[in-house]
């Protein structure tokens, strides 16, 4: 039989404690993500502010960690595999196993049982509850996507000056665009877009949901507390993509009514916090 | 080697270029790689052509991680990061994995079923041409702006270029243009590719070789080969209707109208989903070739291998809405499709378990090839198990358009594709150049590709699940993505250097490379009986089949225990088709060579510039198609008969 033997010899040993290693720092690497929930950033998807929020991280995490588990599974039988099995000198021909039908067809069977039981059942009840229409109750805002920034109307609020609804400034891009809602009360968001596609995502609020113009598309949120939540576009847009910032800004019932009458007669608002640091417009705009 | 050919025959048209003919007869110079129809030549050229453009990608993704190495750096502007972006995207897919699968077809289809060409050796190179020509033509669209003074021409809508961003009123200049023609032409390359292959494996298999003694690889080439024919005319007619929006006013995508931004989107995954498997399924059929090989053992449940692949290749087209959750299609339609994508998640399962019950047991020779391919079990599951995550809907709206799904893409396409083609590389390469590749610097190439890799790609799920947007220009400060981001970049350039020592190795081991003689890796099927480069016959006889892994029982019997033991007269060089002594392949006729797919490939570019600067030119490239195609037709397929 033709063997090939190298000139430069494999470095065998070195290769398995590189392996052992690399997984350990997989590890590693994989505790850190564990750990996302606990960091305080502003569009940390896995620190839930609102109710949808919620939902959506508990049923991540009801994926995650399966998939983690399985994940440190696999690599660990393929480090085994590689260290128990690799090649030493005179090393016969191993036994030829063709198959195990039977084996083949419990790990065929099993997983789409365990995935579909653990993943696919629990989600479709959530699936349908954040799906659903807004709330009779629910108070409305429009969302309206444009080259570059975010305007946001509010249908029950009077701007006094025109009569007509309300309407949020109109902001540079780079600076985000200000969305107030009542807290802890189900906000019903009619989404679109009067150019291009955009995305709205809020992360501490609820996933992304697109804005497509000529589509109004109906979602809807709820803040638990009051607070100043951060968001972005996230359907890449043209060049101001990366500055078309939201904030969200989520007050007590007194506080958004005293916000709203004050808006409604014009009076010049004060930015809560400053908003975000504007970001670096580097394009050459529209 | 003296051509065995006559040279006496007239061929109208090409009477012309008769010296520059009788050149293409030989086996060597130039004019012998323009005119060649031989399956192995054109393999080669693929894969020459799509390592620049994987260069060409590469570079490009170096420039968009310099740009994101820090918050508010200033290396790129908007304009150009999204250019390059889209460029990237396009490039990787388009001119880098399709095509890398394309040269393994090219390579081994016909050697591993025992052929001596593809069935329509003319339609092959004629496949060759057209991609290099629309791989040029969309790169070329980066000069058609001031490119000294940093404007790009190239299009700036993203690989998945959502209307209505792609519009003429939102996509201004020729970019987009570039983009819908270019694809457009790569469409009918890997078209004419696809029907090649289905015919070629469907008819052109050596006595014996039924379809269930195929090499796994070969089962994925079939597979593929049967999505890209269904996939492509997909994005064909997407794309003839967003030209027609752009180029004569048409308004399918256009709201103001009546169209539809979203029907571009289900067009598009519709195609792009499937578009997924053709680049992943030729990556698992390599692998599942290595590790047989590398652990001296069969492939562990050939048949659910194989069932699992034709598996994914129907659920393919049944899960295209998970790239649209977001959109706003209903609880309904979200939930069928998340259901579709947790099963599609099987059949993908089942091979990873089938390939580690492969090395479970067996002598494992840890070479680069074997690194690369455990290098892609280990990586794709990593890939398809974030994929899993993504099918939970609802969950799913928050890692929607972050680093996230990056993440998740780039492991599959990256760690699982790639990884699987330079594991390719490795194996077969030294057939073809007839020198193995330097196994220290391979294993070199290898760990800095790992870690590099996972240096670049891992912190991305950290950085998604911290809600960083993917393709934004640059970000601010204090959103706990700068150190996650500073990894990404350090872990890009690692690749980088990976495939520099890559190089250097190919460069230097095709100088001072030791011989690989006819069966380096104690191979297990048919290219393996033949001498490494192989004659431009393949098989001076045809081989007749007996079983699966033929070659593999011709060195081995089994002993009363059903242990391999080596068959004593095989030791050397008895094998039956080995040994077969080499006449130099007198009597043999193979196609002749032809300038003709180089001619009518050339009409396409010159007709898609036409459509974008001047109506004239389209008549002069469907001039050249024709001409092309009308000295194809009546050329003779083969010179010996008519001598």
């Amino acid at each position: 039989m033709r063997m090939t033997v190298s000139k430069l010899r494999l470095p065998r040993p070195r290769s398995t404690h590189l392996i052992a290693g690399l997984f350990l720092l997989l590890l590693i690497a994989l505790l850190a993500t564990g750990c996302i929930g606990e960091t305080d950033t502003p569009q940390n998807t896995l620190a839930p502010e609102g109710e949808v929020a919620r939902h959506q991280r508990n049923l991540f995490m009801l994926a995650m960690w399966p998939a983690l588990v399985v994940m440190i599974l696999v690599e660990g039988a393929i480090v085994v595999t590689l260290l128990r099995f690799r090649r030493r000198k005179n090393d016969a021909v191993p036994k030829q196993t063709h198959g195990n039908t039977p084996l083949e067809i419990g790990w065929t069977i099993v997983p789409t049982l365990i995935i579909i039981g653990f993943v696919g059942v629990p989600m479709l009840p959530v699936l349908f509850d954040l799906g659903r229409d807004p709330k009779a109750d629910a108070y409305p805002i429009e969302v309206t996507g444009q080259r570059f920034m975010w305007s946001f109307k509010y249908p029950d609020i009077k701007d006094t000056r025109t009569g007509e609804p309300l309407e949020s400034p109109p902001v540079p891009p780079g600076r985000a665009a200000e969305l107030h809602i009542p807290a802890d009360k189900e906000i019903a968001l009619t989404i679109t877009s009067v150019d291009v596609n955009h995305s709205f995502g809020v992360p501490r609020l609820a996933g992304t949901q697109d804005a497509i113009h000529g589509e109004l598309h109906k979602v809807w949120i709820k803040a638990d507390h009051p607070g100043s939540f951060s968001g972005q576009c996230r359907e890449l847009c043209g060049t101001g993509h990366a500055g078309m910032l939201i904030t969200v800004i989520a007050q007590s019932k007194e506080d958004f009514d005293a916000w709203a009458k004050e808006a409604a007669a014009g009076v010049k608002q004060a930015p809560e916090n400053g908003g975000p640091e504007a970001v670096t417009a580097t394009g050459s705009g529209g | 080697m003296a051509t065995e050919w006559p040279q006496t025959r007239k061929t109208g048209l090409a009477d012309a270029l008769r010296g520059a003919r009788e050149m293409a007869d030989q086996h060597y110079g130039i004019w012998s790689w323009i005119a060649t129809v031989d399956h192995k030549r054109i393999g080669l050229m693929y894969g020459v052509t799509a390592f620049i453009f994987f260069l060409t990608g590469g570079i490009e993704a170096l420039l968009l991680r310099t740009q994101l190495v820090v918050p508010n750096a200033g290396v790129l502007n908007a304009d150009q990061y999204n250019r390059i972006l889209t460029m990237h995207g396009t490039t990787m897919v388009f001119l880098v994995i399709m095509p890398l699968s394309a040269a393994f077809f090219n390579l081994m289809t016909p050697l591993m079923i025992g052929a001596r060409d593809v069935a329509f050796p003319r339609l092959n190179a004629f496949s060759y041409w057209v991609f290099l020509a629309g791989g040029i033509f969309l790169n070329v669209s980066f000069f058609t702006k001031n490119i000294f003074s940093g404007e790009l021409g190239a299009p700036d809508c993203g690989w998945t270029c959502y209307s209505t961003l792609s519009s003429k009123a939102f996509s201004p200049g020729h970019g987009v243009d570039f983009w819908a023609l270019g694809v457009q032409i790569l469409g009918i390359a890997s078209l004419a590719s696809g029907f090649n292959f289905i015919v070629t494996i469907l008819n052109m298999r050596a006595p014996g070789m039924t379809l269930f003694r195929m090499p796994l690889f070969v089962w994925m080439t079939l597979v593929t080969s049967f999505l890209i024919i269904f996939a492509m005319p997909v994005i064909a007619v997407a794309l003839f209707e967003l030209i027609f929006d752009r180029l004569f006013n048409a308004n399918f995508f256009n709201p103001d109208k009546g169209g539809n931004p979203l029907l571009w989107q289900h067009m598009f995954w519709l195609f792009g989903h499937p578009e997924v498997y053709i680049l992943i399924l030729p990556a698992m059929g390599i692998v599942s070739e290595i590790l047989p090989t590398f652990s001296r053992k069969p492939l562990f449940g050939y048949p659910f291998v194989v069932f699992s692949g034709i598996a994914i290749g129907f659920m393919s087209w049944g899960v295209w809405v998970h790239h649209m959750y977001t959109t706003g299609l209903g609880t309904v339609a979200n939930s069928a499709f998340g259901i579709s994508t947790i099963l599609i998640g099987v059949p993908t399962g089942v091979k990873v378990l089938n390939w580690m019950a492969t090395m479970w047991g067996g002598s494992l020779n840890l070479k680069a090839p074997m690194m690369f391919a455990v290098g892609f079990v280990a990586m794709f599951t990593i890939g398809g198990l974030s994929g899993v995550t993504h099918s939970v809907v609802p969950s799913d709206y928050q890692q929607q358009d972050t680093y996230y799904v990056v993440a998740h893409f780039h492991y599959v396409l990256f760690g699982g594709a790639i990884f699987a083609l330079f594991a390719g590389f490795y194996y077969w390469l030294p057939k073809f150049t007839g020198k193995l590749l330097n196994d220290r610097l391979g294993q070199i190439h290898f760990w800095l590709m790992l870690i590099g890799f996972n240096l670049t790609f891992f912190p991305m799920h950290v950085s998604g699940l911290l809600g960083m947007p993917r393709r934004i220009s640059t970000y601010s400060e204090g959103q706990g993505w700068d150190f996650w981001n500073l990894l990404s970049t350090i872990g890009a350039f690692t690749i980088a250097t990976s495939i520099l020592v890559f190089i250097i190795n190919f460069i230097y081991s095709l100088r001072r490379g030791e011989a690989a003689g006819y069966d380096p890796w104690d191979g297990r099927t048919l290219e393996w009986t033949i001498p490494s480069p192989p004659p431009h016959y393949n098989f001076e006889k045809i081989p007749v089949v007996h079983a699966r892994d033929p070659f593999w029982h011709e060195k081995y019997t089994e002993d009363e225990e059903g242990r391999p033991i080596p068959v004593v007269a095989g030791a050397a060089n008895g094998h039956e088709n080995e040994g077969q002594e080499d006449h130099g392949g007198h009597g043999i006729h193979m196609p002749s060579p032809s300038y003709f797919p180089l001619i009518a490939a050339l009409g396409f570019p010159i007709m898609a510039t036409g459509l974008i600067y001047d109506y004239a030119l389209v008549a002069v490239g469907a001039a050249v198609l024709f001409v092309g195609i009308y000295g194809w037709a009546l050329e003779p397929a083969t010179e010996g008969e008519e001598a």
